[in-house]
């Protein structure tokens, strides 16, 4: 049984905790969707202060069943706090002025049509180079809150409204460009839509090349052993092994289907992007190897968006290499699947919107960007934005065309040599981040506007 | 600003939504409005402001970050300016002056008669791109409220000649937010300036 000082401290964590939310949700006034996560984790904190009030004060010393009542509660209480802890800390701080507040709103449009319902983003910094989403509502779902999370979304208007928490890299967070990542973040948001589709596309393909690696798995396990829980995933290569669980299979369907995603909205941009997020990473057990991540993509290209892919001004892009995938049988065999999942997969995105379709469109919206950016105009000028579906689609060509005018070298140049940036070209990668960065905020803007007609 | 003109030789103020009431009300002026961001100057921050770099004093650098706070506030959030406060914003338009046009920022009157003065620099040269930054000052008694998306400055612009802007680079940097610039010495404050320094201050 826990002592009475261990039984303390405990209650002091919870109430400490409680009044640092507190104080953080009154420090960030103006961010609204942070103000419903940080209601609902207080609402969380006073309930399991309560339940360990209750269970010390009906304790018996020498009573067996109310001394492992009480064991219980402190278990799970202190399971909670920590769990509150890890939610709390992917909210905080979300008022950093280097978060680019400015296309959050326009970014919450593109993530409602995803998730087929009203969605607020928020974004928290993080040191460690990459981007993540998670969705609040199914984070609480986990963690068996939901309870809590209704309460604090209820709102009289309408339909809750999930968040989506977004990890932004902290130390680039100003280069808009780097944003195309968001197509592949908000493409998980889709595949969680369409998870049922996703099984049933590529379940044949699944069993097919099991089947195929029958005889090498059954060989590996035998050498590497199958942890038990993906906490004995730590020694080398055990994660490996575990790839034969349909979790992890899943898992790598699933950040493929939201690579394909980004390939049809953005591109080759979000394979220019991936160079830059990926340098020194093969793969882990949540992502495929890079290289070939690579690999499908440009395949998707090449098969589906033709014209995209042969597109000249990407050719540096396209030549570039990942480090090779191990060599060992479940890396092949997780690859493999990924691989020839590209077709079933690329079937479930023929409806999936998106400027880089249509040649003739794309040849003048690109015209049109590289126009403006030419001339320090935002990419938004004389646009028109009068839908949800509109603001998508200018987002994404938006992000797509400045990219291709950031690598096509000649263009580049010359417009460093316009502005007499020849030798400070952090300078122009600058300028050309505000212009995107502005016009990307002008699509919610427009939008807002053309609502009050 | 007419759109058949070739981009380059265009005004460009963007977002600008309200093309139908264009020069309708002032035929020589446009309303802008508060950006998003702020630079909330702390007195704490920095002993004083020297951007000549004279004193022996600790001053202010000219990042933003390290003069004040900066924060991102969204529409129609409410900014309390204290009377003589001053608070660096931005205006949401993002401007592009070709070379054939000079602008000057001014305060709209409607605000100024309570208090809030716009600017205090406020020449926009030819050739200028992005927001431009804009210092908030409340010269009245009492505090006075603004928020971004409220139009409290405007554009008034004259025509120039002879401006040739080829190779040069924008006037001020082309950015998003509010910025402090760099203070660069001329020629003749260089003369004037640095060659007076006694030598204990050198």
């Amino acid at each position: 049984m826990p002592s009475e000082w261990q039984m303390d401290c405990l209650t002091s964590r919870i109430r400490s905790l409680h009044l640092e939310i507190g104080r953080v949700a009154e420090k960030q006034p103006a961010h609204a969707a942070t103000h419903r996560i940080h209601g609902a984790l207080r609402s969380i904190l006073k309930r399991f202060d309560r339940l360990l009030d209750d269970a010390r004060r009906r304790a018996v010393p020498d009573q067996v069943r109310s001394v492992s009542a009480l064991e219980h509660t402190y278990g799970v209480v202190a399971k909670e706090l920590t769990r509150v802890t890890t939610m709390f800390r992917m909210c905080d701080r979300v008022d950093s002025p280097r978060i680019p507040f400015e296309i959050l709103r326009s970014l919450s449009h593109l993530a409602s049509i995803f998730a087929g319902a009203p969605v607020d983003i928020v974004v928290h910094l993080s040191t460690e180079y990459n981007y993540e989403i998670t969705s609040v509502s199914r984070q609480f779902e986990r963690y068996r809150w939901t309870t809590w999370w209704h309460a604090a979304v209820a709102s009289p208007d309408g339909p809750d409204r999930d968040v989506l928490l977004m990890i932004f890299p902290s130390y680039e967070v100003g280069t808009t460009l780097l944003h195309a990542a968001a197509a592949h973040e908000l493409g998980h948001v889709l595949a969680h839509r369409m998870d049922a589709e996703i099984s049933t596309a590529v379940g044949n393909t699944i069993t097919e090349v099991l089947e195929e690696f029958t005889e090498e798995r059954r060989e590996f396990v035998e050498v590497q052993g199958v942890p038990r829980e993906m906490k004995d995933s730590s020694s080398e290569n055990a994660w490996r092994v575990l790839l034969y669980r349909d979790s992890l299979i899943t898992k790598w369907i699933r950040e493929t289907f939201a690579d394909l995603v980004a390939a049809r909205l953005v591109g080759p941009a979000y394979l220019a992007v991936m160079d830059r997020l990926s340098v020194g990473q093969r793969g882990d057990i949540f992502h495929p190897p890079i290289a070939v991540r690579r690999r499908i993509i440009k395949s998707y290209l090449k098969r589906h968006l033709r014209h995209v892919f042969v597109d000249p001004a990407w050719r540096d892009v396209k030549q570039g290499e990942a480090p090779k995938p191990a060599r060992d049988v479940a890396t092949r065999c997780g690859s493999a699947i990924c691989e020839r999942a590209l077709e079933p997969l690329a079937a479930l995105l023929v409806g999936l919107n998106t400027p880089l379709a249509d040649r003739q469109i794309l040849a003048d919206g690109v015209r049109r960007v590289a126009d403006r950016l030419d001339n320090l105009a935002p990419p938004s000028l004389d646009l028109s934005i009068t839908n949800i579906g509109e603001v998508a689609s200018a987002f994404w060509l938006m992000i797509y065309a400045s990219a291709r005018y950031r690598v096509s070298i000649r263009r580049y140049a010359a417009f460093c040599e316009r502005y007499g940036w020849q030798n400070t070209t952090e300078i122009a990668d600058s300028a050309l981040n505000s212009m995107l960065l502005n016009a990307l905020q002008n699509l919610d803007v427009k939008l807002r506007w053309e609502s009050t007609r | 600003m007419r759109p058949d003109q070739p981009l380059g030789e265009r005004l460009v103020v963007e977002p600008f939504l309200d093309e139908d009431d264009l020069f309708k009300v002032s035929p020589a002026s446009i309303d802008v409005h508060l950006g998003n961001r702020f630079v909330f100057l702390r007195r704490g921050r920095s002993v004083l402001q020297d951007p000549l770099q004279l004193s022996h004093y600790p001053s202010a650098s000219d990042d933003p970050e390290a003069q004040g706070t900066e924060v991102f506030l969204p529409f129609g959030t409410p900014v309390f300016l204290h009377p003589g406060q001053l608070v660096l914003g931005h205006t949401l338009e993002w401007i592009r002056l070709p070379s054939t046009l000079t602008a000057h920022v001014d305060g709209r009157s409607i605000w100024g008669r309570r208090g809030l003065i716009v600017v205090t620099a406020s020449a926009v040269q030819p050739g200028s791109a992005g927001t431009i930054t804009l210092e908030l000052a409340n010269a009245g008694e009492v505090a006075v409220v603004i928020s971004p998306g409220a139009a409290v400055a405007q554009l008034v612009f004259d025509e120039v000649t002879g401006t040739d802007l080829r190779g040069r680079r924008p006037p001020f940097g082309v950015g998003n937010k509010p910025s402090f610039g760099r203070y660069k010495k001329s020629r003749l404050e260089r003369a004037l300036l640095d060659q007076s320094v006694p030598n204990d201050r050198k």
